[in-house]
């Protein structure tokens, strides 16, 4: 204690002297109109410049922060464009005739509204992912169309997708007819061409000539009768000669294919009961 | 001791009031000001205590502002006068010399240091008190002129009033 008082006595007179200015540059100040607005206007402008120092410097180390959230917010925009465009998209796209010949015809159906995730065209097997599964409904064997007529056939489903069998798959086969007449043949994809396949079984009397429109038959249940598959191309016959095989070019673009629907046959489970139970028939009487 | 507190504080009042009657109200060619009362500063005892110093520095100052109507401005510069006043001295006045108590005269000092550490006070008060006046360096033509005119004015003064002083002393002795 008493090296501190020491210590202040021995400065006393600086102290007194620091002192002593602090109250005269209280009296200039406050007294001196010009010297006291001089020194509010620097003082003024020394806070805005430290407050502009300060705040620059806290915007620097913010910058990280505000980065992340720049970016979640620019993906979140992304996603939102995207979604605005395609809506755009589906509300500015006039419906072609096919289109509109197809939803007509599907107007009874229930439909599910699907969108193509994954989709090859330059595969042998071809096959198509959707987004819709098995927690939406989807079976396995539903009928799938876009709106430039047949697309395929669901293969998989697991709880929010589905596998589709599209046409231009070896395996697929679809029961189709030309329009107008009652002559019936099995779709068929050759492995050749993404935009055409065959219809065989066409009865060589049939009166036939390109142009025709080939359709769904009806006489399974996957699809309703009526719905547009393509048109003849070209006219052939078989290999054994015995009927016409027919080019068929799809309505449907595969390698540009986007909305799709599911059709749930709501007279599926009937058929498909009363087919078990003929086959059972035909089991007892042999 | 009492004798030199009387000299003194005549002295005080005498330079206050030729300063604040006469001389504040000079100002030679719009810039010149004689500042006669840093002359008391130049007279303070080599060993009188600081604290008196800068309490002394403080009040002539205030009285000075008391007369101009500029509170403060007067106050800071003297007190920072006389607060430097030691160190001055310390550096105009012979190293021996500074080991008596003595109050500085150009009879102890010779004419050449007396005059010199007179001016360097002088200057230390016109730079703090027109630097306060002014309160900018955009102007340091004016700045430059008010404290070199003013030291020049002040010179002549400090040697006319030491040279009664100095009669006096040695009509005294």
């Amino acid at each position: 204690m008493q090296q501190i008082f020491d210590l202040l006595r021995q400065w006393s007179h600086v102290l007194l002297f620091v002192v002593l200015e602090v109250v005269s540059g209280l009296l200039l100040f406050h007294f001196n109109h010009y010297q006291g607005s001089v020194y509010l206007t620097a003082a003024n402008g020394l806070a805005a410049e430290v407050g502009g120092c300060y705040t620059g410097a806290e915007s620097f180390f913010r910058l990280r922060e505000n980065n992340d959230s720049l970016t979640q917010q620019n993906v979140r925009l992304m996603k939102e464009n995207e979604a605005l465009r395609q809506s755009l998209a589906e509300y500015a796209h006039k419906p072609s005739f096919t289109e509109s010949t197809v939803k007509a015809k599907l107007a009874a159906f229930k439909q599910i509204p699907a969108v193509v995730v994954s989709n090859s065209v330059n595969s042998s097997h071809n096959y198509i992912v959707i987004n819709r599964g098995s927690a939406d409904g989807v079976k396995p064997e539903m009928g799938v169309v876009g709106g430039g007529g047949v697309v395929g056939i669901v293969y998989l489903t697991s709880r929010h997708h589905a596998l589709v069998m599209p046409l231009i798959n070896p395996k697929s086969s679809v029961s189709c007819r030309i329009r107008g007449m009652e002559y019936f043949g099995r779709l068929q994809w050759d492995g050749k061409d993404i935009r055409s396949a065959r219809l065989d079984d066409i009865p060589r009397y049939a009166k036939l000539h390109e142009g025709m429109v080939i359709e769904t038959s009806g006489y399974s249940s996957v699809f309703p009768p009526g719905i547009f598959v393509g048109r003849v191309t070209s006219i052939g016959n078989t290999k054994d000669g015995q009927s016409y095989s027919l080019g068929v070019k799809f309505g449907t673009d595969f390698a540009a294919l986007r909305n799709v629907s599911i059709l749930t046959t709501p007279y599926k489970a009937e058929i498909d009961t009363l087919l078990l139970h003929a086959a059972e028939g035909e089991t007892d009487k042999e | 001791m009492s004798t030199r507190v009387f000299s003194r504080l005549f002295l005080f009042l005498a330079l206050v009031f030729v300063q604040t009657l006469i001389l504040c109200q000079v100002r030679l060619f719009g810039y010149c000001m004689p500042l006669l009362l840093v002359y008391y500063l130049v007279l303070t005892p080599s060993h009188q205590p600081r604290v008196i110093s800068v309490l002394e520095g403080f009040l002539l100052g205030l009285c000075m502002d008391m007369s101009l109507n500029t509170p403060g401005m007067g106050a800071a510069a003297m007190t920072l006068t006389a607060f430097v006043n030691p160190y001055i001295l310390g550096l105009t006045a012979e190293p021996d010399k500074l080991e008596d108590d003595f109050v500085p005269s150009s009879l102890i000092m010779g004419w050449g240091s007396f005059m010199l550490y007179g001016g360097m006070l002088t200057t230390v008060f016109a730079v703090a008190y027109f630097l306060i006046e002014w309160f900018s360096f955009a102007h340091v033509q004016g700045l430059l002129l008010n404290i070199f005119g003013s030291l020049l004015l002040t010179l002549p003064l400090f040697a006319a009033v030491e040279l009664i002083h100095r009669k006096m002393a040695t009509t005294k002795s």
